[in-house]
């Protein structure tokens, strides 16, 4: 297990970057924490296998250096490098039985027998395969092939990352949620630091203590999965994470306060400086925390779709249009409605990224 | 157009994918919804007249169209797999079933820029399929499909191989489009949410046959079987084996109340009570909630809302929290649970016996 | 890597000895190749060269070959491109049955079906004509075309086909415009082997035939002259017989690349 450091890294596929386009990656400073659970969140082409790569070693990077616990490994081959990787398809041997599989790893290790046999035993246990591990692994199903995948990952205990890529994507959606349990658990009793790359923000949320959210080859937030829903720090994550995302509008900044411009009846925005270079400046609020209320602003309903357990309210607020998520047993008047900006989770954003 | 099967069947060798059905489906839209492997293609297909019916017949407006060439027919489709010709530009697919029905040119430039722009691909007509991102081909075998003008519109799963933003977006243009429609739409997918989003009528279906049909949310408001109930519920509907006693409902081992409301009404007996994951809560919102004891399995996050999974008395529950929060796994829990929001289903046939009055009705 | 290119580069050489040598006779005199070894022409002649392309036994032996050859490629494709739809797209009794009872064909050696043949060919009037050589090579082509152009159909989902039913195709029309295009490259791969084994077998193309249709293999073996083996003049043909197959190989190169990646050939 180790801190994997990242100093000022940066890569580009080109031979010689020179605009920022060039760079899948763009240069950034980040510590994976020794022990901690990572999900790495983002779009396709967004910079998040370039990354996994990087620490990995399958690529290595164009700027910039890499440190396991303080060594330089920049330079190393994955093998040197101590870091297990579980890809998207079960990579196992279907002639070897489950047990020779998972003992794999430490053999091509030389370590002595009894140890593997324990590190086996244990990792069997954790992963419930113990019933399984007489039998040859042809023939088993796909969310057991990637678990002994898994297990070949963990049964290493000088490992230092284990590396999920998308390791759920193959499984039934009734088994993922065991396999995501079993994760958290097996998380919970080794200890391992485990980066954890999806697309799928419920998979990321659910599996991490942090998000690293990529978008567009940065690093856009960092963040637990309360911080991403509750206080986006780049309008991106606030499109992304949570479904419907979050309600945009321009702002402008008037008489020293930011506003947004509605014929009537300003929304202004109370304690926070607006910042004196910005290009853009935008108002957000998640569906979830916009108020239909008494008093506030007046707004026009558009549309109300009723979805079971909530319903979704497009309203009109001026020229804007936003939408308030409202509790099924939520009264609402057929044509207008008040709404209120809650000061706590309505944001501001310069150019794209949260003002403080 | 009307479209109806009368009594069809399909059957594979001694594999039936579909039971004996009978259907009628009205110009709009209808949902086919069912977990994976419920028959939906099947029925699907057989509606489009790919597959033959076993036996039964396929009637449009009252005539027999079984067995006739799909060629002939009024049937556009969408797969789930993104299905375009890929040896013809965007323009070209999409003018495919027009030049085939002889239209003018002029015509068919016309509807292709049309539909290409209601679709927002009308920058791309000059692109082959595999220029394009997931999303646009998709957008593009969906362009094909409508500007034919067909009477029966068929989309299996369209979205499922998209990534969920995407989805999103995609999900309310389709619905504008069906709108503005005279055809019979039939839209099939695993994912109750989308039905719900869709609207219409739904039609739920699980292991080749037809549960329930009926208007979307009254059909979500009021699931016949217990089974509808888990199809049309994601999470699926949490079920708790019960008794009703003296006007009183036990659940498990120690949990009880007075069975008042919607539940006063049954007779004395056992049945299976069922409660949607939002309608648990980890707080009390009210005096006649009843506390469930259990402890925390998993915290599920899905951007918007927390699925706390939960184990009481040996029976996994899940809870749906708005909002993002974080849970220990094994911690114990009280989950509150309101039993106005109770379903009832006979513990025998599964059939619904009480239905909670839905909020504002 | 230094290493890997030596090797590769010496495994090259290897290769292309035989291929030079070849070349390097043709451009010399009977008299140079008799009388010891030179690793290149004294005085270069073209000699064997314009007697190839000046008298009508040898030219006429390129052209019998080519049309045979065409003549057979045309018709595996016309015959295995239907049959190979079938086999893609329908279940049927016996379906696998069959499709391993096409490929049986070339586990006999072609020397199995020459009585046959022979005699077949004797009665209808067939013996030395093109088409006989051409329908012989079928019995072992066809098998083959069935099975490379199965491999790429099936790599084509089925539900282009449905699309283009429900656009109003008729099956035909569908065929030609929609499904041909897709396999372009399995039609390549298919043409390239049907002309190989065409052009290379001797053995039938020279028993079938006799003068008419006599096929360029068959007049190379048959040069013995009395002042003993013309090998310029051999050499020169043997450089003549291998250019279109180095054509042909060329241009299909890329799509024998697909082919490969699809498991097939």
């Amino acid at each position: 297990m180790a801190r994997v450091r990242m100093h000022e890294l940066a890569h580009s596929y080109v031979a010689k970057p020179a605009a920022p386009a060039d760079y899948a990656l763009k240069r950034f400073d980040f510590t994976w924490r020794n022990g901690g659970a990572y999900a790495l969140l983002g779009p396709s082409g967004c910079g998040k296998t370039t990354m996994l790569n990087l620490i990995s070693g399958l690529v290595t990077p164009s700027e910039g250096r890499i440190t396991f616990d303080d060594v330089d490994v920049t330079a190393l081959t994955p093998a040197q490098r101590n870091i297990a990787q579980v890809f998207q398809f079960p990579v196992i041997y279907d002639t070897m039985t489950v047990a020779d599989n998972l003992a794999f790893p430490l053999r091509n290790r030389k370590l002595p027998d009894a140890q593997v046999r324990r590190r086996v035993h244990d990792v069997a246990a954790m992963l419930e395969l113990e019933p399984l591990l007489g039998r040859r692994a042809a023939g088993l199903s796909a969310d057991q092939k990637q678990k002994i995948s898994m297990g070949r990952g963990l049964v290493r205990p000088d490992v230092a990352a284990i590396l999920f890529d998308e390791p759920l994507t193959v499984i039934d959606p009734h088994l993922k949620w065991q396999l995501r349990r079993k994760l958290k658990q097996v998380h919970q009793e080794f200890n391992h630091t485990l980066i954890y790359v999806t697309h799928d923000q419920n998979e990321a949320l659910t599996f991490a203590e942090e998000v690293v959210v990529m978008y567009d080859g940065y690093v856009v937030q960092v963040g637990t999965p309360q911080e991403l829903f509750e206080a986006p720090a780049h309008t991106f994550v606030g499109y992304f994470i949570g479904s419907p995302g979050m309600n945009l509008l321009p702002a402008v900044v008037d008489g020293g306060r930011v506003r947004v411009r509605v014929p009537g009846t300003d929304v202004a925005v109370e304690g926070v400086a607006p910042p004196a270079d910005a290009d853009k400046l935008e108002l957000g609020i998640r569906p979830e925390f916009l108020e239909i209320a008494d008093d506030g602003h007046e707004a026009a309903i558009e549309r109300v779709e009723d979805l079971g357990n909530y319903r979704l309210a497009t309203v009109r607020l001026g020229e804007h249009r936003l939408v308030a998520k409202l509790a099924e047993d939520r009264p609402l008047a057929a044509d207008r409605c008040h709404l209120r900006f809650p000061e706590r989770f309505t944001k501001l954003y310069a150019d794209s990224r949260l003002v403080a | 157009m009307r479209l109806a099967l009368d009594d069809v069947t399909r059957r594979i060798g001694d594999e039936v994918h579909i039971h004996p059905t009978d259907l009628a489906l009205e110009p709009g839209l209808n949902v086919l919804l069912g977990p994976t492997t419920a028959g939906k293609t099947s029925l699907m297909r057989l509606m489009a007249g790919l597959d033959r019916p076993t036996t039964g017949r396929v009637l449009e407006d009252g005539v027999d169209v079984t067995g006739r060439a799909v060629r002939t027919r009024s049937v556009a489709m969408v797969y789930q797999q993104f299905i375009n010709y890929p040896s013809f530009t965007v323009y070209e697919n999409i003018a495919s079933p027009l030049r085939l029905a002889g239209f003018d040119a002029d015509t068919i430039d016309a509807k292709v820029r049309g539909t290409a722009g209601t679709l927002r691909i009308d920058g791309l007509l000059d692109r082959l399929p595999a220029q394009l991102s997931g999303g646009q081909q998709q957008r593009c075998a969906i362009a094909r499909a409508l500007v034919k003008q067909a009477d029966l519109l068929l989309l299996d799963e369209p979205l499922v191989n998209l990534d969920y933003k995407l989805r999103e977006e995609l999900r309310a243009e389709l619905r504008a489009i069906f709108a503005a429609r005279d055809a019979v739409v039939v839209y099939a997918t695993t994912e109750p949410l989308e039905a719900l989003i869709m609207g219409g009528n739904v039609v739920v279906l699980d292991e080749g046959r037809v549960l329930q049909s009926g208007p979307t949310v009254e059909v979500y408001r009021r699931p016949a079987s217990m089974r509808v109930a888990q199809v049309f519920s994601d999470p699926p509907m949490n079920l708790l084996s019960g008794r009703i006693d003296d006007g009183r409902v036990r659940l498990g081992r120690d949990v009880g109340f007075d069975a008042t409301g919607h539940l006063a009404e049954l007779a004395a007996g056992d049945y299976t009570f069922g409660v949607r994951a939002a309608h648990l809560s980890l707080a009390r919102n009210n005096g006649h909630e009843v506390a469930v004891p259990a402890a925390v399995e998993l915290a599920e996050i899905s951007g918007s809302e927390t699925f706390v999974h939960a184990e009481h008395d040996d029976t996994r529950l899940v809870v749906q929290e708005e909002g993002v929060h974080l849970h220990d796994m094994g911690r114990t829990i009280e989950l509150f649970l309101d039993p106005a929001r109770l379903f009832a289903f006979a513990a025998d046939t599964g059939g619904l016996a009480a239905a909670p009055t839905p909020p504002g009705g | 890597m230094r290493k890997s290119t030596v090797g590769l580069l010496l495994y090259f050489g290897f290769l292309l000895i035989p291929l030079y040598w070849l070349v390097l006779m043709s451009f010399k005199t009977n008299e140079e190749i008799l009388g010891g070894i030179t690793f290149w022409p004294e005085t270069i002649t073209f000699a064997n060269y314009l007697e190839i392309f000046t008298n009508p036994d040898w030219y006429s032996g390129y052209i019998n070959s080519a049309i045979y050859v065409g003549l057979n490629t045309a018709i595996s494709l016309t015959v295995a491109l239907p049959a190979a739809y079938a086999f893609s797209r329908y279940r049927f009794i016996g379906d696998k049955h069959m499709f391993f009872w096409l490929l049986t064909n070339r586990m006999a050696p072609p020397a199995v079906f020459l009585l046959p043949f022979f005699q077949l060919y004797q009665t209808f009037g067939l013996f030395d004509t093109h088409l006989a050589v051409a329908l012989a090579h079928c019995l072992f082509n066809v098998p083959l075309a069935v099975w490379i152009l199965e491999g790429f159909m099936r790599g084509v989902p089925r539900e282009i086909d449905e699309t283009a039913y429900l656009d109003g195709y008729t099956f035909p029309h569908f065929f030609v415009r929609v499904f041909i295009p897709l396999i372009k490259a399995g039609i390549g791969v298919t043409a390239f082997f049907c002309f190989m084994f065409s052009w290379v077998e001797l053995l039938l193309a020279r028993t079938l035939t006799s003068v008419e249709a006599k096929p360029i293999a068959a007049t190379m073996t048959r040069t013995v002259s009395a002042a003993g083996i013309d090998w310029g003049l051999l050499a020169a043909a043997g450089v003549l017989t291998i250019i279109p197959g180095a054509l042909v190989i060329y241009f299909v190169r890329n799509y024998m690349a697909k082919g490969f990646a699809l498991g097939r050939v």
